[in-house]
């Protein structure tokens, strides 16, 4: 009978910003040990790869901040907070999600994970992070025209939700981009040229921004010399603090 | 939705697959990834897939590997054979083996008691749906 094969691989501390805590995990991993592969002549041999190692329990916990809720059922994830109300779906991950001190922690496990699923651990809690953020502060792109000759003529139309840019490098073509669900789009006032887009959820506002900048690519010109477009400038938040 | 019922040193488990198959068995060591070493008083201690285990609620208290004389005390300790007989999962098991045991007679005698509890009921129903009626 064997006896237990294992050693402590690592242990994982991880630091998690809000209040200086430190969560601790300590993997504790077994050696399993394939099979040899039999032996094959070289011209019918497939190609084998040997059975990851997989970690027994990997987890990790997040703060969740006062004045915002988090529901989590079935991997929905749910974020309500001052600004409005974000969800988020983790069905395409093999994790365990779990609300912990009544709401205040959040707990991500990975069992019996590959190298791949731990790595979702802490994707995942980024991704709910930004939910959070998202519904405290909110999400603000600003993008900035640069033009070398033809001034980027841009009118917010749809009550801000869509924009119409004309005269890029003299073209007669108007682009007409629609800005997706919850985002907002305006003119700077006070500094020239800028665009500002507000929203909660950072996957649509940058994306919004994404597709702004892509309308107006250059063709069939040097892109080294003709630097025209409009380009983000800075990913910040609506309500900024420190 | 996190798990409840983890793989432990004392874990009781059913085996659920194989030659002992229906007996309630105690987990007193982990073999590798897969497999477990898993004891019982009235058996000789053997390894066996988790596959072929379903765990239960109960926990016993025991170290690594114990004597069998250690392990039989913490099942009456833990008093494991009760807790598993008043658990509703270890009530169902009882009923189905009683169930595959019966003879021809006792098939009938349920006939005939099951014949008669449908009459009470619907006695019962009955008298009910009067009153709502009269209501």
């Amino acid at each position: 009978m064997q006896r237990t094969s294992g050693t402590i691989t690592y242990i994982h501390i991880t630091y998690m910003g809000m209040d200086n805590t430190y969560t601790c995990a300590i993997f504790f991993t077994f050696h399993a040990c394939p099979p040899p592969p039999p032996p094959q002549p070289e011209s019918e041999r497939k190609s084998e790869r040997s059975a990851a190692m997989k970690t027994i329990l990997a987890s990790e916990t997040m703060e969740i901040p006062e004045g915002v809720t988090v529901q989590v059922a079935a991997k929905v994830v749910t974020v309500e907070g001052p600004r409005g109300k974000l969800t988020r779906n983790f069905k395409h991950l093999n994790l365990d999600f779990q609300l912990l001190e009544g709401g205040r922690k959040m707990q991500v496990d990975a069992w019996f994970g590959t190298r791949r699923t731990m790595a979702a651990i802490r994707t995942a809690i980024s991704h709910v992070q930004n939910l959070i953020t998202g519904v405290t502060k909110g999400y603000r792109y600003k993008m900035r025209f640069v033009y070398a000759h033809f001034p980027i003529n841009a009118s917010i139309t749809n009550s801000n939700s869509a924009i119409e840019i004309r005269n890029f490098l003299g073209e007669k073509k108007v682009r007409k981009v629609d800005m997706l669900d919850g985002v907002t789009i305006l003119r700077s006032e006070k500094v020239k040229d800028e665009l500002v887009l507000d929203g909660n959820d950072v996957e649509l506002v940058s994306r919004s921004a994404a597709l702004i900048n892509q309308k107006c690519h250059v063709k069939k010109k040097d892109i080294r010399k003709f630097l025209d477009g409009i380009y983000v400038s800075d990913k910040g938040t609506i309500t900024e603090d420190q | 939705m996190p798990f409840k019922r983890f793989v432990e040193i004392g874990r009781v488990a059913l085996v659920n697959y194989g030659k002992d198959y229906g007996r309630l068995v105690v987990i007193v060591d982990v073999v590798d990834q897969n497999r477990a070493l898993v004891d019982a008083p009235d058996m000789v201690r053997c390894q066996i897939n988790f596959k072929r285990l379903s765990l239960t609620d109960i926990k016993i208290d025991i170290k690594r590997v114990p004597k069998k004389t250690t392990l039989i005390k913490a099942m009456e300790e833990a008093d494991v054979k009760n807790k598993w007989e008043n658990s509703s999962w270890g009530k169902k098991l009882i009923v189905q083996k009683r169930r595959a045991s019966l003879n021809d007679f006792d098939r009938f005698k349920v006939m005939l008691a099951k014949i008669k509890r449908g009459g009470a009921i619907r006695q019962e129903l009955a008298k009910l749906k009067k009153e709502v009626a009269a209501s």
